[in-house]
């Protein structure tokens, strides 16, 4: 019985594509770290894992959900169906549409800490697992949790794992500095209690799904935004610069469900921004990392962590038979595009300051760091919205529920976050690459934004595809 | 008269629909259809499911390119600036904005659609439909019933010219449905609805388009409709054998 639901669930969740492709994907990532890791790329890996555990476990819990459908409601949830081997079966698909199973690519890379141990290498693939255990019951915790909370704990949890890069052997993360045993035991102690609280929650997935969303039923907005004044152009910009909406759906990024269609104002998400980047500041300036490395590794998270919200999140909440029949839709879809890469703008300002003075202190790096932050998360959040309103529109519809299965087209249309990725890279080779860089992406933003044609496509599309 | 694309148009016609042909992969939608809806006049129109309804909506209002075929929106096309202005358009299950509040939805469609003393007709649109009360809630924390209300106050809030209207009733409770019916009324505008429940197409239309398979394969007035069955036959029951075995 069980495996006839686990695989109704993976069935219905998943695409048989993709599913192949997340297998393909992680031997092939695990393959290439075995081949790579002495490469002197990675002499600093501790730090890069340490760091890329933070940000994927953090990220499970900020924007983390459910992956359950509208149909499991109407349907599954009503079957006489074992609820153990239900939350079983959820918690599995869940791991694989959280970022945990890409957790175990650091395999390849980390194998050099083990120095050889027979025990740390065991060690070690027991932690990688327990850490994409970790992720999935964040990111199944994460959806009763207010948008207040998920913002504490989430700074609370990053402190704690990013405390192994100080020295704290006690962090899940310490493995990364070849504290094998004490990260261990903080690992299982963590994953345990986590663990637990996500599976209650899954056994009981009913109450699960309805608690945050009765909570929502009294939601009203205390700060009201003030269209009366606002001519048609300034109204688009008023909506979608001054807000946020936060519901992306970055594919293996652990943000499954949309139960929090939340919005946030950019002057709060503004002070955020400014306390990450003051952070960036202290720990390049003080820490004992290298402060190229940090340069380099905050330079490329900021180039399309933001785009990536900023873009689907707009679009996802758009609706074509209000803003695009009331203006030309080309033109609609022109302003909501640049609206969103100003609002990535103004969040990334701090880090260009922070880079700025960074440079100012002899941080050669962070001079063309400054550059690059400036351009390419704003160039990076029109070509993802782009892409994304091209290939695989989504629109949030129900709250409390994913709304599609997830497919390769889905990866296809965060294509442009690896382009940001490589472009961040070629960034810090030198001011020259990095002008060679904004100048490409000029160009690909000008032809989205300037063609009529292509901007119509978009609409069409996503008519086409479903969205009201 | 004038011509376009080697198609002769009637200005006095709002909705200008000629040859249209929409296929969505192997699936054709929409197989070469034309029909027109003089200002001023309301018609409803009918079909199965699948039929091609609010494909046909979504491409009167630009949402949708055609295949083959042109439409033309009191003499523009269905893009333009000009045809904007003066459409309103309500989709079948539509939901407003979900992070705006009710009284935001109205305010942001009214500053886009440059409606002059948007203040007051915002008052008027909440007090008229009951909203007055939820105008500062979050859409998201609306009943089904109340965003369809909503949604029906923003298709109309600029006072268009030519409406279109796909299931406008849906999840509205009976004395609201009156509410909406009394509305929709009292628009001075060009109206087509598309709908299943024949009680809804008679108090808000009179005449009829009927639509199947892709194809108009009736269209007239609804007391014409009436005659084409004995005396104590539904319209529903003719409706219904219109569409599965044409006239």
């Amino acid at each position: 019985m069980f495996t006839k639901l686990l695989r109704f669930i993976l069935v219905t969740r998943f695409s048989k594509p993709f599913l192949l492709f997340i297998a393909f994907f992680t031997i092939y990532g695990t393959v290439l770290g075995l081949m790579f890791s002495t490469h002197s790329l990675f002499s600093d890996l501790g730090y890069y894992a340490t760091g890329l555990t933070s940000f994927v476990l953090a990220m499970s819990l900020l924007a983390g959900g459910l992956q359950i459908l509208k149909s499991d409601l109407d349907y599954l949830l009503l079957l006489p169906v074992d609820r153990i081997q239900l939350a079983g079966a959820l918690f599995i698909s869940q791991f694989l549409a959280s970022t945990g199973v890409f957790l175990f690519l650091l395999f390849g890379y980390t194998r050099p800490l083990t120095h050889g141990s027979t025990t740390d290498l065991a060690f070690l693939v027991l932690d990688l697992l327990l850490l994409g255990f970790l992720s999935t019951s964040l990111s199944v915790i994460s959806h009763r949790l207010t948008l207040q909370w998920k913002s504490l704990l989430t700074v609370a949890l990053g402190a704690y794992l990013l405390s192994a890069i100080f020295g704290f052997k006690f962090s899940p993360a310490s493995i990364f500095s070849g504290e094998f045993l004490a990260g261990t035991v903080s690992l299982v102690l963590v994953t345990a209690v986590t663990g637990v609280f996500a599976f209650r929650e899954l056994s009981r997935i009913e109450l699960t799904i309805a608690r945050p969303l009765t909570r929502l039923t009294s939601t009203t907005i205390s700060r009201q935004q003030n269209f009366l004044t606002s001519s048609k152009k300034g109204a688009v910009y008023r909506h979608h610069f001054l807000l946020i909406e936060v519901s992306g759906r970055a594919n293996l990024g652990g943000s499954s469900s949309f139960r929090s269609v939340s919005r946030v104002s950019i002057w709060k998400a503004l002070v955020v921004t400014s306390a990450l980047a003051f952070a960036y500041y202290l720990v390049t300036t003080r820490s004992s990392v290298s402060s190229t490395t940090v340069i380099d590794v905050t330079l490329v998270l900021t180039s399309y962590m933001p785009s990536i919200f900023l873009s689907q999140g707009g679009i996802q909440n758009e609706r074509l038979w209000l803003g695009f029949t009331a203006v030309e839709p080309w033109v609609y879809m022109r302003h909501l595009l640049v609206a969103k890469a100003l609002a990535n703008l103004v969040l990334v300002l701090p880090f260009v300051l922070a880079n700025i003075l960074l440079y100012d202190r002899g941080a050669e790096p962070a001079l063309s760091a400054a550059f690059a932050s400036a351009f390419i998360s704003p160039a990076t959040t029109v070509l993802m919205g782009y892409t994304f309103a091209r290939f695989s529109p989504i629109q949030v519809k129900d709250l409390g529920v994913s709304p599609a299965q997830f497919n390769l087209r889905q990866l296809a249309s965060t294509v442009p976050s690896f382009f940001a990725v490589a472009f961040a890279g070629a960034a810090l080779i030198s001011l020259y690459s990095n002008f060679i860089s904004l100048v490409i992406l000029f160009c690909a933003c000008s032809f989205v934004l300037a063609r009529r044609s292509t901007l119509e496509k978009l609409v069409y599309t996503m008519s086409q595809s479903g969205f009201v | 008269m004038y011509c376009f694309r080697g198609l002769a148009f009637d200005v006095s016609q709002c909705i200008e629909v000629r040859g249209i042909k929409k296929t969505y992969g192997k699936v054709t939608a929409l197989d070469g259809v034309s029909f027109s809806i003089p200002c001023g006049e309301r018609w409803c129109l009918l079909g199965p499911n699948g039929a091609g309804k609010s494909t046909m909506l979504k491409l009167i209002v630009g949402l949708l390119k055609p295949d083959a075929g042109t439409i033309e929106v009191g003499g523009a096309q269905p893009v333009s600036k000009e045809a904007k202005a003066k459409l309103g358009y309500l989709p079948e299950d539509a939901t407003p904005y979900l992070t705006l509040s009710v009284r935001e939805n109205l305010e942001y469609m009214g500053a886009l659609r440059g409606v002059p003393d948007l203040r007051t007709r915002v008052d008027y649109l909440l007090e008229f439909l009951e909203l007055a009360q939820y105008q500062n809630s979050k859409v998201s924390a609306l009943s089904r019933g109340n965003r369809q209300k909503l949604a029906l106050a923003l298709a109309v809030i600029h006072s268009p010219n030519i409406l279109l209207l796909d299931e406008p009733l849906n999840y509205l409770d009976i004395p609201t449905q009156e509410k909406a019916i009394s509305l929709l009324g009292s628009v001075d505008a060009t109206l087509l609805v598309s709908t299943h429940i024949m009680s809804i197409a008679e108090r808000l239309t009179s005449k009829a388009l009927i639509i199947t398979r892709g194809k108009i394969v009736w269209s007239g007035k609804i007391e014409e409709l009436k005659s084409l069955g004995s005396s104590d036959e539904p319209i529903e029951s003719i409706v219904a054998r219109i569409m599965v075995k044409g006239v």
